[in-house]
């Protein structure tokens, strides 16, 4: 069908635009901070439950 | 300017193509998508309810954005979400033609809003960490340029469109 063939060549150029970005950025992008080992979860459990906290504290969440 | 961890190189030559990058899987999975399965004749009522489903990765990022602060860079992430997001869409264009393909569709749509949505925590992360503030505020109209480019084309042609779709932009970009 024309309308599926047609479909397959936009979302196959979209997924190759994207593969074609993640190789140019591989290259191109600044590493953005040091490698991280951090295999602490609880470290990890503190930052989450903060972001909740402070999430759920915003007087602008209930009202606007 | 630069200090320690921040590489040579202008950032104009990554910050339009990073927001691009980021820009293009959301509005595949929440525009795109929405027209191809108006397009092949699925039902609205079916189409709403799986592109909002589809869309929510980006409501609920928050859920597992401190999980990607844990290892490897950032950079790693970007560039990995990127390719698996890709080859999805390679997968989803290689699926059509056959007879499940709206199962598979949504499937790899919804791999695709997933590594999207993780995509905009860490490239949002990224440019933080890799631009002082002067250059962030610099910047940030490249950002906004980038992300919104995809979404201007979708003007024409409204009228076979449902009701739903026919009415302005997404109101906002994510991130």
């Amino acid at each position: 069908m024309p309308v599926f063939r047609a479909w397959m060549i936009i979302f196959g150029s979209l997924g190759l635009i994207l593969v074609l970005l993640g190789l140019y950025h591989a290259r191109a992008l600044p590493s953005g901070g040091e490698d991280r080992h951090s295999g602490n979860i609880k470290e990890v459990a503190r930052t989450y439950w903060d972001v909740v906290v402070r999430f759920s504290r915003n007087p602008t969440l209930f009202c606007c | 300017m630069m200090s320690d961890n921040r590489e040579p190189g202008s950032p104009a030559r990554w910050v339009p193509t990073l927001y691009f990058a980021e820009g293009l899987p959301f509005y595949t999975v929440s525009l795109m998508a929405l027209i191809f399965y108006q397009r092949v004749g699925i039902s609205n009522e079916v189409i709403a309810l799986t592109t909002s489903l589809l869309g929510l990765p980006w409501s609920l990022k928050p859920l597992w954005s401190p999980f990607l602060e844990m290892y490897k860079t950032r950079k790693f992430f970007v560039v990995c979400f990127e390719f698996i997001a890709g080859l999805s869409l390679g997968l989803l264009a290689l699926c059509l033609p056959l007879p499940g393909y709206f199962r598979y569709s949504i499937a790899l749509l919804s791999i695709v809003g997933f590594c999207s949505s993780s995509h905009d925590i860490v490239a949002d992360g990224l440019y933080i960490a890799s631009l002082n503030a002067k250059q962030q505020s610099a910047y940030a109209g490249w950002q906004a340029a980038s992300l919104t480019s995809h979404g201007s084309y979708r003007r024409e042609d409204s009228s076979s469109l449902p009701d739903f779709l026919r009415h302005g932009c997404p109101s906002s970009a994510p991130g």
